[in-house]
């Protein structure tokens, strides 16, 4: 009994559900804006590292130079053991293609190189396989042998200056070609032995076949083929996925290093016996890094003062739980404060009960920060210690946020029993936006001088904090007055709904009655809409416009150049592919330029295009250039890409004695294959019949990698190369600036969740008046459907509203800012803009369920609520 | 700070003429968007210590200002407002909070207001006792007095509204105050429940309690020592019995 009800404070929210629930959202967005940049910097620097290390081979290697070290190589696996932080070295060894070496059965032959590196076999992709066999071979050696798993073939091999020797060999497996593969990480060591550089010479380049360790010895002592690449991955045990272990391996190479020299130190009789050059050690892990480490910063200083914002405006959530819980304790509280307890205590008592929940709250926040790293985040890998130093950071914010609702309860608390009738006081409106958009107009100056990502050739993009203000500044400034218009329109717009729907006339009614909070509220709903869309749409430009300008240079999404250039484009690719020719030693008036030649009717579908490139549409450029005749000069239609073009005819270097006339039927600013530097003419095939153009063949398709490789492979065309837009630019020194955006987008996020609380909130607030409104009115013949739909026109207001508000100024905003974010300046296009449609769709679908949810609870409560208890007024 | 005639500490110690509070020419104006309005113009008053004293008027006569400034809840416009022998007119809010946490039990017009949620009837009584500082008293004997012993353990949800209030005045006599305030205690009640409210009111007389009621109710004033009658922010009546 009795006052045990105070040491039992922290159980009574559990009889007022809403608030119980109110105050863990506030503590799971505050634990959540405090955790949440503590976990995502490093998530960004192990992302970094990953994104580096990945595709660039970055493993650490010692190159033996084994042709000439000789019984060396045998002393450094036990050297690389002697020294901690390192695993057991793997060897790879290979016999390339530049030595004599084949595989032939019957009439058929083909050059092969050998290899082995231990676990090659679950590496391959396998086609067939015997149950045991020397050699795996790859099918195009198969298909050109006319061999099978099971099958002997000869080997026959000369080593320098030796003759020819025979060798039988048993095909253990046959392996989809490498060679026409991306290839994995696995296969970094031996590279040079899979694609060698005679590859672009030979007719038919020889092809990797690969072994185990023991045949490949057996075959090179059998055959005097010798050893002349061997390869030495030293793995970092264990493997560095943060900035931290990366360091520490970085920090453990020189004794790696020390090691390695000593193990391969030429003894006197060495030396006496023959040159021996230097073992070799190289790492790109250093370079990547410190590369991480300056991306880490630089994104850690973009999003500080985002972090900061954010939660200040959490703590300003927290002023309203505070307010919240007073007002569902106000009865309680008028009687302390009436019996003279101080507004601190009251404040203490409102801590004390909202502490678990909030703290509870926290702790998920700081749960859902982990899981949107460990999910969406750029990596899930986190230095040692972060995921705590969040916790107590984030628990640092959720304490503070608490302290702050105990702050704002109390300030109410200190006028509580003030039931004096206020003061009349002038209404001075503060026109708040007008700094702010001052603030953002500097801002954009600032912005349009120095652009927003500061890309330096090779260097990590950084962003200009004061330039990254202005979609914030912007957005909050025009957000700030449309609340303002929006509040003024609610105060006078009422009288126009009543003549022509019940419903209308309530909702405008209880709208304009609350018009205040009702406009700060839009404005708080809007902004968040407005910082999500904003941040998809400018990482979706950002995105397509590296795409782009990666398809631009090369003029389609995938490029193929076939070793038999006579061959048709692939069935496999019907619909997606053209056949192109390019010159790149083409001059007009001795001034450089490029050529391409297209085939109008296919061209459309395999080559890249977007309607920012040019005034009139592909289609129409293409009809023109295949409708247009050749003049009487022999002047051939031609589109004009870029600008400064020089006057005169096209000669090409090889030929500089035949120019070639022609007439322009279409410009273009961007056109595939322009690279921006100098003019692109496009003529159509067979142009200049009389003096034909010889060009590259190529194949351009809209078509992935592994899709065309698949084509190819079931057409029997051999590439020569494949290219594809992902590998044409380096985005690393781009990721600030995308994973600033990412970030911004995750607060817009958290800032929607904290609009959606607010939208509860109200609804919640005026629980009680629309209860009371509602008994009353349906007992003079208000139907519950005239009810229901007058609530969902008040919220639909608001919030549909706000989404409306706030993806138009969001897409603006992201638009302004776009033009600056050109993350390769020197390529065409220019930046393209995009309209995050995904990110806009769920703001209205969630926008809309919220409308429609919410009004069908209160409308439930409402009916449910007992009239007596309702105008006794204890509910 | 100023004394007038001394004043018993505890309110069971009762002297004649010993005053609880005093009003000396007290105007009370409120600046409102519509203009000034003055809800108190140059009232006097003495309020008796040990006695029940009703400030009775229609209404918008200011029962209720006055009450409030008694209460150490506002302070006036002009005038003197003394309480427990203590000028607190120019006295700042805090020190007002904290006089009226040593002095004052305030009762409101809605009985549940003056009562706080999850504890029983005898845990108001102790809640009051132990915010003020002093013993609690025992419940039987103090809820008895008002009629309620056999509620003592009732929750207050489930108590009339006339229970309600009396549980209230019980409450804020356990604290021990110089001064019990009340505005329109009986207001919200049916007659039975008003009749046994006043019955608590002159149950507290003969406890010795100092009470200020405000009320429109004629029932009231009967039972008062002290009536104060005001009309139009002014006194237009005093009778003593």
């Amino acid at each position: 009994m009795t006052v045990g009800r105070w040491r039992r404070s922290p159980l009574r929210l559990l009889r007022t559900p809403r608030l119980l629930a109110a105050a863990a959202l506030v503590g799971a967005i505050l634990g959540v804006v405090g955790a949440l940049p503590l976990l995502f910097v490093p998530s960004v620097s192990s992302g970094a590292l990953e994104r580096q290390i990945a595709p660039l081979c970055t493993g650490t290697s010692i190159n033996p130079n084994a042709a000439a070290n000789g019984a060396r190589v045998d002393r450094l696996p036990a050297a690389v053991a002697s020294v901690p932080g390192f695993g057991t070295p793997i060897v790879s060894r290979a016999s390339t293609a530049s030595q004599a070496a084949s595989l032939q059965l019957g009439e058929a032959s083909a050059p092969i190189g050998i290899g082995t590196r231990p676990g090659f076999e679950a590496n391959l992709d396998v086609v067939e396989r015997a149950d045991a066999g020397d050699l795996w071979v790859p099918d195009s050696v198969a298909t050109r042998l006319a061999a099978h798993a099971g099958d002997t073939v000869d080997l026959h091999a000369a080593g320098v200056g030796e003759a020819e020797t025979v060798v039988p060999v048993r095909i253990h497996g046959v392996f989809r070609d490498l060679s026409e593969q991306r290839l994995s990480d696995f296969w970094c060591s031996l590279q040079t032995a899979i694609a060698p550089v005679a590859y672009i010479t030979d007719n038919f380049p020889p092809l990797f076949t690969v072994t185990d360790a023991e045949t490949y010895d057996r075959l090179i002592h059998a055959t005097g083929l010798r050893t002349n690449i061997t390869r030495l991955e030293v793995p970092f045990a264990p493997a560095p996925t943060t900035l931290t272990s990366a360091r520490r391996s970085v920090a453990e190479l020189p004794a790696l290093y020390e090691a390695v020299k000593r193990a391969t130190e030429p003894t006197f009789d060495e030396r006496k016996l023959s040159f021996a050059p230097p073992v070799l050690l190289s790492s790109r892990l250093g370079f990547v890094t410190s590369r991480s480490a300056a991306i880490r910063e630089s994104v850690g200083v973009s999003i500080t003062p985002m972090a900061v914002v954010a939660i200040v405006a959490a703590l300003g959530l927290a002023v309203a739980l505070g307010r919240f819980w007073l007002d569902r304790r106000r009865a309680e509280a008028l009687l302390l404060w009436v019996r003279g307890v101080s507004p601190l205590a009251i404040g203490g008592q409102g801590a004390v009960e909202l502490a678990l929940p909030v703290v509870v709250g926290g702790a998920l926040g700081w749960g859902v920060a982990r899981l949107a790293i460990a999910g969406v985040g750029p990596s899930s890998s986190l230095d040692p210690g972060t995921p705590a130093a969040a916790a107590v950071i984030g628990g640092a914010v959720v304490v503070g946020g608490l302290v702050v609702a105990a702050a704002s309860a109390a300030w109410v608390a200190r006028s509580l029993g003030d039931v004096r009738p206020r003061l009349a006081r002038r209404r001075v409106p503060v026109l708040w936006e007008i700094p702010v958009l001052l603030l953002a107009w500097w801002s954009w100056d600032r912005l349009r001088q120095h652009g927003l990502p500061l890309v330096d050739g090779d260097r990590v993009g950084t962003i200009d904090r004061w330039a990254l203000a202005f979609p914030l500044l912007a957005m909050i400034g025009i957000l700030g007055l449309l609340a303002r218009v929006f509040g003024v329109v609610l105060r006078v717009g009422d009288r126009a709904t009543g003549r022509r729907s019940l419903a209308g006339w309530l909702a405008a009614r209880r709208l304009a009655a609350d018009h205040r909070p009702v406009a700060l509220l839009f404005g708080l709903t809007a902004l968040a809409v407005a910082s999500v869309v904003f941040a998809a749409g400018l990482v979706a430009s950002a995105d397509a416009t590296l795409q782009t300008k990666a398809a631009v240079f090369l003029g389609a999404d995938t490029v193929v150049k076939l070793t038999d250039a006579t061959l048709p484009p692939p069935g496999g690719l019907a619909g997606r592919v053209t056949a192109v020719g390019r010159r790149e030693d083409v001059r007009i008036g001795g001034k450089p330029a490029d050529l391409l030649v297209v085939d109008p009717a296919t061209f459309a579908s395999g080559s890249v295009w977007d309607d920012s490139f040019a005034d009139e549409s592909l289609g129409t450029l293409l009809h023109r250039l295949e409708q247009a005749p050749v003049m009487p000069d022999g002047a051939e239609p031609v589109i004009v890409v870029g600008s400064g073009l020089p006057s005169g005819a096209l000669t090409i270097a090889s030929d500089p004695t035949h120019p070639r006339p022609f007439h322009r039927v279409g410009t273009s600013r961007v056109f595939a294959a322009f690279e921006g530097t100098k003019p692109l003419l496009v003529a159509r095939s067979g142009a200049w019949a009389t003096a034909p153009v010889a060009t590259e063949r190529l194949l351009w398709t809209t078509a992935d990698e592994a899709h065309v490789r698949t084509a190819l492979r079931a057409s029997g065309a051999v590439p020569f190369y494949v290219l594809t837009k992902d590998r044409v630019i380096d985005g690393s020194g781009f990721l600030p600036t995308l994973w600033t955006f990412a970030f911004f987008q995750a607060l817009g996020a958290v800032l929607g969740a904290l609009a959606l609380g607010a939208v509860l909130v109200y609804a919640e607030a005026r629980q009680r008046a629309r209860t009371v409104a509602y008994s009353l009115s349906g007992r003079m013949g208000l139907r519950a459907r005239t009810h229901w739909a007058a609530l969902v026109a008040e919220l639909a207001a608001l919030t549909l509203g706000a989404v409306v508000a706030g993806a138009t100024v969001g897409i603006v905003v992201s638009r302004w800012v776009g033009q600056f974010l050109d993350a390769a300046p020197r390529l065409p296009p220019g930046p393209l803009g995009r309209v995050p449609v995904g990110s806009v769709a769920i703001a209205v679908l969630l926008g809309t369920v919220l409308v429609i949810v919410t009004a069908s609870l209160v409308q439930r409560a409402a009916g449910r609520a007992d009239v007596a208890e309702v105008l006794r007024g204890d509910v | 700070m100023a004394t007038s005639e001394p004043l018993g500490g505890s309110p069971a110690s009762s002297a004649p003429r010993l005053l609880a509070a005093r009003l000396v020419a007290v105007d009370q104006v409120y600046r409102l968007p519509s203009g000034r309005v003055v809800a108190l113009d140059e009232v006097s008053a003495d309020l008796v210590h040990g006695a029940v004293t009703v400030v009775a008027g229609p209404s918008g006569s200011g029962k209720s200002t006055l009450l409030r400034l008694v209460a150490l809840l506002e302070h006036p416009t002009a005038g003197r407002v003394e309480v427990a022998g203590t000028d607190v007119t120019a006295l700042s809010a805090r020190a007002r909070r904290r006089l009226r946490r040593r002095l004052i039990a305030y009762v409101f017009q809605r009985p549940l207001d003056n009562l706080v949620e999850g504890a029983d009837a005898a845990g108001q009584l102790q809640f009051a006792a132990r915010l003020r500082g002093v013993p609690p008293p025992d419940p039987e004997e103090a809820l008895g007095a008002l009629g309620l012993a056999h509620r003592s353990h009732a929750s207050i949800r489930t108590l009339s509204g006339g229970e309600q209030q009396r549980l209230a005045f019980a409450a804020a006599l356990a604290s021990r105050p110089a001064l019990i305030v009340a505005d329109e205690p009986t207001a919200q009640l049916d007659h039975a429940s008003g009749a046994l409210v006043i019955e608590a009111l002159t149950t507290l007389r003969s406890l010795g309690a100092t009470v200020v009621v405000s009320s429109h109710d004629p029932a009231v004033a009967e039972v008062a020592d002290h009536v104060v009658r005001l009309a139009s922010g002014r006194v237009v009546d005093e009778a003593r019995r």
